[in-house]
């Protein structure tokens, strides 16, 4: 289940915390015909991933999960949903890729995601097939990630504002702010950038003993309010958020400050209703403001941004589901490429042991090179046809499958 | 004559990874950026054949004549900024300096008809190594421009707040503006030893009299003055932003007329 098919009531019923996990994991491959299973589980979704040995289904995963959780089944069973196959392949994809989640493209599902894999790892209750799911799922939320904008900037205001002063600075790191307000809306703008990288934080409020309470909370120093204008030389990000009937920033003040700041850039944040900076300052060169509108117009075309990614993700969720499947239908070949293979390490065992005998005095060195001409001949000698049973299992070409049993003669020996 | 198809071949492999870089700027699509960079690298390549071709079959120095000089130019230009743009990360330059040298070689082979003028000091290791120095100063500053004109780019969209679309997918103004700075600070003392190492040789009496008021050489000057403006102005007078940006772009501006104004004393092809 996940955010779209049940309410936050019921999915927060059946969480798995990671205290809980190895054990659940135990569990779930404790059952009869769970061959492999990983579980994963967030705030906003609970899903189980199985390799069973024969279709139930789904019984086996729904008595697990009301049996882990001690819920009858029609708590929850309504909200459930069921993917086989290549479809079940294909929403890992999505998922990993951040376009199954609430907030479009988010990052955390994919560490989730490797988190899941890892403690089902650990626990030993991830096989082949679902350890090289997750490896491809991993590699697609990334591959999504690095080739599209899906994750690109972020969806408040904040986000906006660090966004921006990136284009500006690039790295935050030795840039300066000047938190003019108190609010809780310069707190939170101030907060994204100082998680950005920002250090150096000054906080100047009409009400000293708030402007300390704020500079404590953003790991900054507090400055007396009629102090600002002075600081705007040295800031590089000015966020406001006064409650001053009138603009606290004019262009004339700001005219001297770029003088002195000698062209420096500034980036001034105005989220203050009515505004605290004048629009004028905008004709000021190397000066860029943005107040509450620009930033919404940017977060709204972020998020727009996203969604036209979207269609580029699900390309690569149905380009890399489309490898996954064929590794996994080569899989009906695997028993007859390890049958071949071993035959044929059979053959070159006996031979070698063969030519021992008829050789007896021959060096070391020399027995080394004679096993390396073997072995590398073997492998060239069954390199084709091995590319031929995965290629008909790959094709389900049943008559090739059963004309090399016949012409390697492995029928018997197949199982 | 085989330095022709060789240098159409280079022009139209740069040109391939204009369009690339170009695409990549707009769609973010990996696979553009890792052809346009395979394209360009393709088409640098290509170039050096044909600069070596050309010296193979004429005989000359490549400077003997404006075709090879400008080639030389534009291949050194090349040669800077692929290293400059994948170590800074900046695929979004590649779609202002890869046509910039596209448009250089198209210049340098309208001139490939002209008859060269042999000037008899050009097989000197001190002038070829003048040229040398000056032209890949100049390339540098055409990296430089290329960085200021997207600071440019960058500071418009930034500043209206309307015409943003673009600015996630530009370079930091920061970024373009320090590494502008970097690359004319390496400009710098190539071109001020390229102007000694041609004072010293014009002196000894390479050049006819009059060399010091010859166009080519006041250009030459009046451009290590800009340049020279814009790393006190940057360096010691703190200055940033649009201004020193403007300062780049002329600065190449003039550069540039070195290809044009006529060099009565001056003149190596």
């Amino acid at each position: 289940m996940n955010h779209k098919t049940a309410p936050l009531e019921v999915r927060e019923k059946l969480t798995y915390s990671d205290s809980v996990l190895p054990n659940a994991l135990d569990d779930l491959t404790a059952r009869a015909d769970v061959a492999e299973g990983i579980i994963l589980s967030t705030c906003n979704r609970t899903e189980i991933y199985a390799a069973v040995h024969q279709d139930t289904s789904g019984r086996e995963i729904v008595d697990f999960l009301s049996q882990s959780h001690g819920l009858t089944a029609d708590v929850f069973a309504s909200h459930l949903y069921r993917y086989d196959g290549s479809d079940a392949v294909t929403h890992l994809f999505r998922v990993a890729a951040g376009i199954d989640s609430m907030v479009l493209g988010e990052v955390q599902i994919l560490r989730q995601v490797r988190d899941a894999f890892s403690a089902a790892t650990s626990s030993g209750s991830a096989g082949p097939l679902l350890n090289a799911l997750f490896r491809a799922a991993i590699a697609t939320g990334r591959r999504a990630r690095t080739e599209t904008g899906i994750s690109n900037g972020g969806f408040s205001i904040g986000h906006a504002a660090v966004d921006l002063a990136r284009s500006i600075f690039g790295s935050l790191e030795g840039a300066a702010i000047l938190v003019l307000g108190a609010g809780k809306m310069s707190e939170l703008t101030a907060k994204h950038l100082v998680a950005s990288g920002s250090k150096l934080v000054l906080v100047a409020n009409r009400t000293h003993e708030r402007a300390v309470e704020l500079a404590l909370k953003l790991g900054g120093k507090a400055i007396r309010y009629d102090d600002f204008p002075d600081t705007m030389i040295t800031a590089d990000v000015i966020i406001s958020s006064t409650s001053a009937p009138h603009p606290i920033i004019r262009k004339e003040i700001l005219q001297l400050v770029m003088k002195k700041r000698r062209g420096k850039p500034l980036f001034l944040i105005d989220i203050a209703v009515p505004r605290d900076i004048e629009a004028a300052v905008r004709e000021l060169d190397n000066v860029f403001l943005y107040d509450v509108d620009d930033l919404q117009e940017v977060v709204e075309e972020m998020a727009n941004e996203r969604e036209g990614e979207k269609q580029r993700v699900e390309s690569i969720v149905v380009e890399e589901t489309d490898k996954y499947m064929d590794w996994w239908r080569t899989l009906g070949a695997a028993p007859l490429v390890t049958c071949l293979r071993g035959k044929h390490e059979q053959i070159r065992q006996a031979e070698l042991a063969r030519l021992k005998n008829q050789l007896p005095d021959i060096s070391e060195r020399a027995w080394a090179c004679i096993d390396a001409a073997t072995r590398s001949m073997m492998t060239r000698v069954g390199k084709d046809p091995i590319s031929a049973l995965k290629g008909a299992s790959l094709t389900g070409d049943q008559a090739v499958l059963d004309a090399a049993r016949a012409l390697f003669g492995l029928a018997e020996n197949e199982e | 004559m085989i330095f022709i198809p060789l240098h159409i071949g280079a022009l139209c492999l740069y040109l391939l990874s204009a369009v690339l870089y170009g695409a990549n700027l707009s769609t973010r699509v990996r696979s553009h950026l890792f052809l346009a960079r395979m394209f360009y690298s393709a088409g640098l390549v290509l170039h050096t054949a044909a600069i070596g071709s050309f010296c193979l079959a004429a005989h000359l120095s490549p400077f003997t004549g404006g075709f090879g000089s400008l080639s030389v130019f534009a291949w050194a230009a090349a040669l800077l900024f692929l290293p400059i743009e994948v170590k800074f990360n900046l695929p979004a330059l590649g779609a202002l300096a890869a046509p910039a040298g596209s448009l250089l070689l198209f210049f340098a082979m309208l001139r490939s008809r002209v008859a060269i003028r042999m000037n008899p000091h050009i097989h000197e290791r001190i002038i070829s190594l003048h040229v040398m120095l000056a032209l890949f100063a100049f390339a540098l500053f055409l990296i430089a421009a290329v960085c200021a004109a997207g600071w440019l780019w960058q500071y418009r969209l930034l500043k209206h707040p309307d015409k943003r679309g673009l600015f996630r997918k530009l370079p930091p103004l920061e970024t373009l503006d320090g590494l502008a700075f970097k690359l004319v600070a390496f400009a710098m003392p190539l071109l001020t030893l390229a102007l000694a190492l041609g004072i010293v040789r014009a002196a000894e009496g390479a050049l006819r009299p009059g060399w010091m008021t010859d166009m080519h050489t006041l250009v030459s000057m009046i451009a290590w003055i800009i340049y020279g403006i814009y790393m006190a102005a940057r360096r010691l007078a703190g200055w940033r932003g649009s201004r020193l940006q403007y300062l780049l772009i002329t600065g190449l501006a003039v550069s540039l007329l070195l290809l044009f104004v006529p060099g009565v004393s001056h003149r190596f092809g």
